[in-house]
């Protein structure tokens, strides 16, 4: 196979599973919408999808985490903060979610006593990762545009090969 | 192999996260007397009969968003409000996307031109 036919491939397994994982989070942030027990394996297979997305990205994770304090670009680094604090937060609401769990952990035998900061703490998470999965979608957006249109064949064939961009 | 090791490590990482909140949790609350987050996060409930103030918005005792068992429950049921939270975040994801992107235009644009 051609490597570019591979790079090709790749990007497009892993724009479908961010689409899938985007659309996952998009149907978690509404809980009323798909009812509780929706809502909570949802958010569960959400925090999985993201495992999967890192262990994708992991030559970018490490070699800018490697480079981070020394020669990465200005905006680099401002993409490496932010996928940080992206990590953080989508870690506590899933695990807020888990300790306000109302159907998944009942079902394995678990009841945790209702609590209150971990309910707010839950939304809270929620709303900020509304705005930094906003950012981070923005901060790869040339990636998604070229890579939708290499995918619907909206790009020339004639065009010279491009590079791929990793996310 | 080199997979399970990558999984540890995102889950070591998540750990990390989790047990700085617990702990920062029970300090925040290790001095803060009556109602409040109590030890690990879990709040001392109000005496009976108390005001319904401390609670956060939205959350109502007696089960998910304070209506029964609360699936898919809101203001009477599972039209607008529900798919306008979903509409919602959406717009608000699709104006960041598109304030960004104007913003990297324009400061591209502004950038010398190289030859
Ligand atoms: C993508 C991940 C998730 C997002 C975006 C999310 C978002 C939300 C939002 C916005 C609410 C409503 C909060 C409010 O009314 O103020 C909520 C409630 C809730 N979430 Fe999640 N959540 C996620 C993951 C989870 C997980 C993994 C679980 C548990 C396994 C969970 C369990 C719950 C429960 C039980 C409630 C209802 C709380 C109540 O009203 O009593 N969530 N979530």
């Amino acid at each position: 196979m051609k490597p570019e036919h591979r790079t090709y491939i790749r990007a497009r397994s892993n724009l479908l599973i961010d689409v899938a994982t985007f659309i996952a989070f998009l149907i978690a942030t509404a809980p009323r919408l798909s009812g509780i027990g929706i809502h909570e394996w949802l958010g569960i297979a959400f925090a999985a999808a993201i495992i999967v997305h890192l262990l994708l990205h992991w030559q970018w994770i490490v070699a800018l985490s490697k480079t981070m304090l020394r020669k990465a670009r200005a905006s680099s680094r401002l993409g490496y903060l932010l996928n940080l604090a992206l990590f953080i937060d989508v870690t506590l609401l899933t695990f807020t979610g888990l300790m306000i769990s109302e159907v998944a952990l009942p079902l394995f035998g678990l009841r945790l006593p209702r609590g209150f900061l971990w309910r707010g703490l839950h939304s809270t998470t929620s709303n900020i990762a509304v705005l930094l999965i906003g950012l981070h979608l923005a901060l790869h957006w040339q990636w998604v545009l070229k890579t939708t249109a290499r995918i619907f064949g909206l790009v020339r064939p004639t065009a010279k090969p491009r590079q791929e961009v990793s996310q | 192999m080199k997979i399970i090791a990558r999984v540890l490590i995102i889950l070591s990482a998540a750990l990390l996260v989790v047990g700085a909140t617990m702990a920062f949790a029970s300090s925040a609350s290790s001095g803060s007397g009556g109602i409040g987050p109590g030890r690990d996060g879990f709040e001392r409930r109000p005496p009976a009969g108390a005001a319904e103030g401390s609670r956060p918005p939205g959350f109502l005792p007696g089960g998910a968003f304070g209506r029964g068992e609360g699936r898919g429950d809101h203001e009477g049921g599972r039209g607008m409000p529900a798919a306008f939270e979903l509409l919602k975040n959406l717009v608000i994801i699709a104006v960041i996307i598109a304030i960004s992107t104007l913003i990297s235009r324009l400061t591209d644009g502004l950038r010398p031109q190289r030859r």
